[in-house]
């Protein structure tokens, strides 16, 4: 027997299973707005992202998925430091057509996904973008950034990224987002350029290249050596990049990088995040989206604002 | 809670003692932070170094150690078994649920190296004063993992029962079919179990025929351990068995559609058993 032999008994009794425990309301159009599971938490099974939608996030990222099955790195693929993560998982994904029966059974219960996607050329790209619309997320976002894999190169060339969200945009009609690095030293060149060719939108920012050695054996942990930090750490790296990145851009930008209370989300909302994408925090607590969530409403109303709108890049101001 | 607890602490230990359990399986025991107690059920994330990051259940605990028991079944549990005593691993934990313990009357079945957390579990069950069956199962006599440790304990609360596949000693037959025996011929108020999970899911069946409360200890593939990488996901409930698990009670195991029946490879795919 394999994976196709699933029988549709269990498949019946799964899908009853969600739709009694999840009732969403949402329909398929996406708004940027609200609190995203991060993509690579989660993110692989169905299952877990409705668990997460259910424990409230407003939206959930699927983890980065190719055309082909990918093995990732040798373990440990997951340390510490100073408070925050390095992970050097390696991109690790069963490929674009198994997470169709995933997406199927999200679809079903209309969940709101964003299905991450890569690949390391502009073919592969328009391929698995085409092969993924047709799996009916809300959107597309493109990881053009894992700083531990080969394809972290495209998002420090304003040239390569214009290319991939380019054809990206050519083969799908939905929404398309570009995730970017922090590592790049001219990142918002890079944004400028990702606006250009038609991004809809910027994820701003990936993990920060980062490593750790063991001082008792006295060798890197990782087994791919370097990973990408994330977590704590990198939260005002990420209100940086975001600020610089909403002030020079017109486009939404989507704050993500270690957001973890209310306090950092309305921070990140301030330097001009329209939706929040939180991901290390959930290893301590899967409520934090709700948890934040209500923070924010709160403090708006605290404020006498009516609306998070209006806090949007307030720190700064948009100079167009 | 801090993010360095979350993670389990990594730290780099040498091992201190091997112990040959069987001809394949040994035991390794290192020194380890008496700080932190384990509870039976829980698991290490081990850094097999140069090879993968691996979860392994605790075998036992004491004062100044913890042990691993292995069988090698893969790149890394061979590698395991490859090392000598001052040998570097790195760990990371206790991760994962734990054995309930409060029961009168227990059948406990261990499958192959499915006995590695039962053995704690035995433990903590006898010192407190609770009955104790103790099935352990193997394809042959020699095979029987920590038999002879449990045949020389001298408890009154505690019955040693083993079986083998070929007869060689104890109950001839499977492991499902000796404990069906041993349901039949005494009052039990719980099951704990862990092996094979074709095994478990038949031992479950069994429980709820006699309508006795049944725990189980799963294994599937973990990159993390600590509940954010997801593969290690169960359907349809998304319950992860690295922090909801890896012990589940009947009825978890109950909602659960892939127990007995599907497994995700180490990219995510959904397999049959």
């Amino acid at each position: 027997m394999d994976c196709l032999s699933i029988n549709s008994a269990n498949k019946c009794c799964q899908l009853a299973y969600y739709e009694a425990v999840f009732n969403f309301s949402q329909g398929d159009q996406l708004k940027i707005q609200g609190y995203w599971l991060a993509s690579g938490i989660l993110g692989v099974t169905a299952s877990t992202m409705l668990r997460a939608l259910d424990s409230g996030a407003d939206a959930v990222v699927t983890k980065s998925i190719s055309l082909a099955q990918r093995k990732g790195h040798q373990g440990p693929v997951l340390t510490i430091s100073h408070g925050g993560l390095i992970n050097a998982v390696g991109l690790t994904n069963p490929g674009i057509d198994a997470i169709e029966d995933e997406m199927k059974t999200l679809r079903k219960v209309r969940a709101t996904v964003v299905l991450s996607v890569f690949a390391d050329s502009p073919e592969q790209i328009s391929s698995i973008v085409e092969k993924g619309s047709s799996m009916g997320p809300s959107a597309i976002e493109l990881n053009l950034s894992c700083p531990h894999a080969e394809i972290s190169q495209i998002s420090h060339s304003s040239e390569l990224t214009a290319k991939y969200v380019g054809v990206a945009k050519e083969a799908t009609k939905l929404p398309v987002f570009a995730k970017l690095t922090p590592n790049a030293s001219d990142y918002v060149k890079v944004g400028k350029a990702a606006q250009d060719a038609g991004a809809d939108a910027i994820v701003a920012i990936n993990t920060v290249r980062a490593m750790k050695i063991d001082i008792q054996q006295m060798r890197p942990v990782l087994g791919n050596i370097v990973g990408g930090l994330s977590g704590p750490p990198i939260f005002p790296i990420a209100v940086r990049c975001v600020y610089d990145l909403y002030n020079a851009l017109s486009i939404p930008i989507i704050g993500v990088g270690g957001v973890c209370t209310w306090q950092d989300a309305v921070e990140m909302h301030l330097a001009g995040a329209s939706a929040i994408q939180i991901g290390t925090a959930v290893m301590e607590d899967l409520t934090v989206f709700s948890k934040v969530k209500n923070g924010v409403k709160s403090y708006i109303k605290e404020k006498g604002y009516r609306d998070v709108t209006e806090i949007i890049g307030l720190a700064g101001g948009r100079k167009l | 809670m801090k993010m360095e607890d979350l993670m389990g602490n990594p730290q780099s230990v040498r091992i201190s003692r091997i112990i040959q359990e069987t001809a394949m399986i040994k035991t390794l025991q290192f020194p380890f932070n008496t700080q932190v107690v384990s509870e039976p059920g829980q698991f290490l994330m081990i850094w097999v170094p140069d090879v993968d990051e691996i979860p392994m259940s605790i075998s036992l605990q004491d004062n100044s150690s913890i042990a691993l028991t292995v069988l090698p079944v893969g790149e890394s549990t061979r590698q395991l078994c490859s090392l000598s005593a001052g040998d570097w691993i790195g760990i990371r934990g206790p991760f994962g649920s734990s054995f309930d313990v409060s029961c009168e009357s227990a059948l406990v079945i261990g499958g192959g190296v499915g006995m590695a957390p039962l053995r704690p579990l035995v433990y903590v069950l006898l010192r407190r004063n609770i009955e104790v069956i103790l099935l352990i199962a193997a394809k042959t006599e020699n095979e029987l993992v920590f038999y002879d440790e449990f045949a020389s304990l001298s408890s009154s609360h505690f019955t040693l029962e083993p079986a083998t596949d070929d007869g060689t000693l104890g109950y001839k037959g499977l492991a499902t079919d000796a404990a069906e025996s041993l349901l039949a011929n005494h009052d039990f108020d719980m099951i704990y179990t862990c092996g094979p999970e074709l095994m478990m899911a038949t031992l479950y069946k069994s429980s709820l025929k006699h309508r006795i409360p049944f725990q189980a200890s799963l294994e599937r593939f973990m990159k993390c351990g600590c509940g954010i990488c997801g593969t290690c996901a169960m359907d349809p409930t998304g319950h992860l068995v690295c922090i909801d698990g890896p012990v589940f009670t009947g009825e978890q195991l109950s909602k659960f559609t892939d127990f007995g029946r599907y497994y995700r490879d180490v990219v995510g795919i959904k397999k049959a058993f």
